[in-house]
């Protein structure tokens, strides 16, 4: 509690605002007052997936130029009252505008008053993600069940571990069922294997997910129990509760478990 | 009294990085007469000599303390020149192991290790890391990245590891043909690739064979 996590990927359009946003509600809607900052200035989008653009007045550059306050630039979801707040990116600016220092005093004032504040991290290795990653606890990266997307996120996954984050979590979005059936795709267990961090969420891909982003309503507030399930899930495996991981049948373990069992295999040979 | 003429480069003077070395023949049997021909030498050569700082060991193996400090009493005596004693290095007689570079982590896509000595490492060389190495490399987890043993070209290294699909392999200046690669030893199998009649070639651990 009182953590700031980051979310990235390394490339773009895998789903982190996603992520960002219906792991923000499903947090908030277990109980936990969460703040999300969009950290992906230029590219704003993550008020637009909430549904919450037009209340967003102020952003994060405004507060880090100090034209405004923190609470100023906080724009509350009033579907979850007191629980779930914004700040969103600044549309007429430039990651390298994101002030430091400003960002790191905001970072914190937020962890303060929050019990989780989520970082929307912007795509790519450059100074908006380590300026975001510099200031995150812990980290939830996200991959799509695709080799390109898999060796950004192993990329991404090195440079944070030089962080010394308490923890580093993944997410598999968009993960098309039949295609993984036919093993047309890589697997579940592959990528596990090579990232080696512990698995907290598998999201299927669903017309659903994207439809509730163009609308601004994440897929909590609908009627989808099955997608909503995933999320709370996700959020529950998050604040450390332990719900069984499961897609079809098929099961994630961390790699630390599997290389342990490996070498100890290897010695245990005669 | 003529004396016996010694044989050729029994007594060689070698310019080095300091001064000059004097390197003697340990296996020739009178030391007095060499060192006399290194004084002889010496005296010739006296301007050549003013100003070099000199120095003197033996060529096949170190000169002990006594020599020494005959050659530096008996050259003082009758030329006036400090001689001090030097080390050659000796890398045919003594070969210089280094200790194995071990790490204990994957290697993750866009890292890079290199070692002059061989390399242990306990974890996997994810797709995009890759593995240089003067020696040879022991992976303890699955090679997926790419791996050079052996670098610039040392043939006798050799590449372990517990599941063999590397993105490029090398011992020395040979690569190993991809295509040739059964997909079985991807996975757990632990395999070792080494150099025979000038081909790289992979091996199954038979004893560590996955049921």
């Amino acid at each position: 509690m009182n953590e700031s996590i980051v979310v990235t990927s390394g490339k773009g359009g895998v789903g982190k605002t996603t992520v960002v946003a219906n792991v923000g509600v499903a947090l908030a809607q277990l109980g936990y007052s969460v703040s999300l900052i969009d950290a992906d200035v230029g590219l704003r989008n993550l008020d637009i997936v909430m549904g919450l653009e037009a209340k967003a007045k102020r952003n994060l550059i405004d507060v880090t130029k100090g034209l405004c306050s923190i609470d100023d630039a906080l724009t509350e979801d009033k579907r979850l009252k007191g629980k779930l707040f914004l700040i969103a990116a600044s549309q007429a600016h430039k990651k390298e505008d994101i002030d430091k220092d400003s960002f790191h005093k905001i970072i914190a004032e937020l962890k303060e008053r929050f019990d989780y504040t989520i970082i929307d991290c912007p795509a790519g290795i450059e100074y908006g993600f380590n300026v975001s990653i510099k200031n995150a606890d812990r980290a939830i990266v996200v991959v799509n069940p695709d080799v390109s997307s898999v060796r950004d996120v192993d990329r991404v996954i090195g440079i944070i571990e030089k962080e010394k984050m308490r923890k580093i979590e993944l997410i598999i979005n968009r993960v098309n069922l039949d295609l993984l059936k036919k093993r047309e795709i890589i697997s579940i267990e592959d990528i596990v294997d090579i990232l080696g961090v512990k698995l907290i969420g598998i999201i299927p891909e669903s017309y659903k997910i994207i439809v509730a982003s163009n609308v601004g309503k994440p897929v909590l507030f609908g009627k989808d129990k099955e997608l909503s399930t995933i999320f709370l899930n996700i959020a529950t495996r998050i604040v450390g509760g332990k719900v069984p991981l499961t897609i079809d049948g098929e099961n994630g373990q961390s790699k630390s478990e599997n290389l342990w069992k490996k070498v100890k295999k290897t010695f245990n040979r005669k | 009294m003529a004396s016996r003429t010694i044989p050729d480069n029994v007594v060689i003077f070698r310019g080095i990085e300091n001064g000059i070395l004097i390197l003697l023949d340990t296996g020739f049997k009178d030391y007095e007469k060499l060192l006399k021909e290194v004084i002889s030498r010496l005296k010739k050569n006296k301007k050549f000599f003013s100003g070099a700082k000199i120095f003197i060991d033996g060529m096949k193996r170190p000169l002990d303390e006594d020599e020494i400090g005959m050659a530096r009493k008996l050259i003082s005596y009758k030329c006036g020149i400090e001689v001090f004693p030097y080390r050659i290095s000796r890398e045919k007689e003594k070969i210089e192991i280094k200790p194995p570079l071990i790490i204990e982590k994957t290697l993750r896509a866009g890292q890079e290790m290199n070692s002059e000595s061989d390399i242990i490492l306990f974890g996997d060389v994810n797709p995009g890391a890759r593995v240089f190495s003067s020696g040879s490399i022991f992976i303890y987890g699955r090679l997926r990245g790419e791996a050079y043993a052996g670098q610039p070209d040392d043939r006798k290294s050799i590449i372990v590891a517990d599941g063999f699909s590397p993105m490029a392999l090398s011992i020395g200046s040979l690569s190993l043909d991809l295509e040739s690669l059964d997909e079985s030893l991807s996975k757990n199998n632990f395999c070792y690739a080494t150099v025979i009649g000038g081909e790289i070639k992979i091996f199954v651990v038979q004893k560590m064979k996955d049921e």
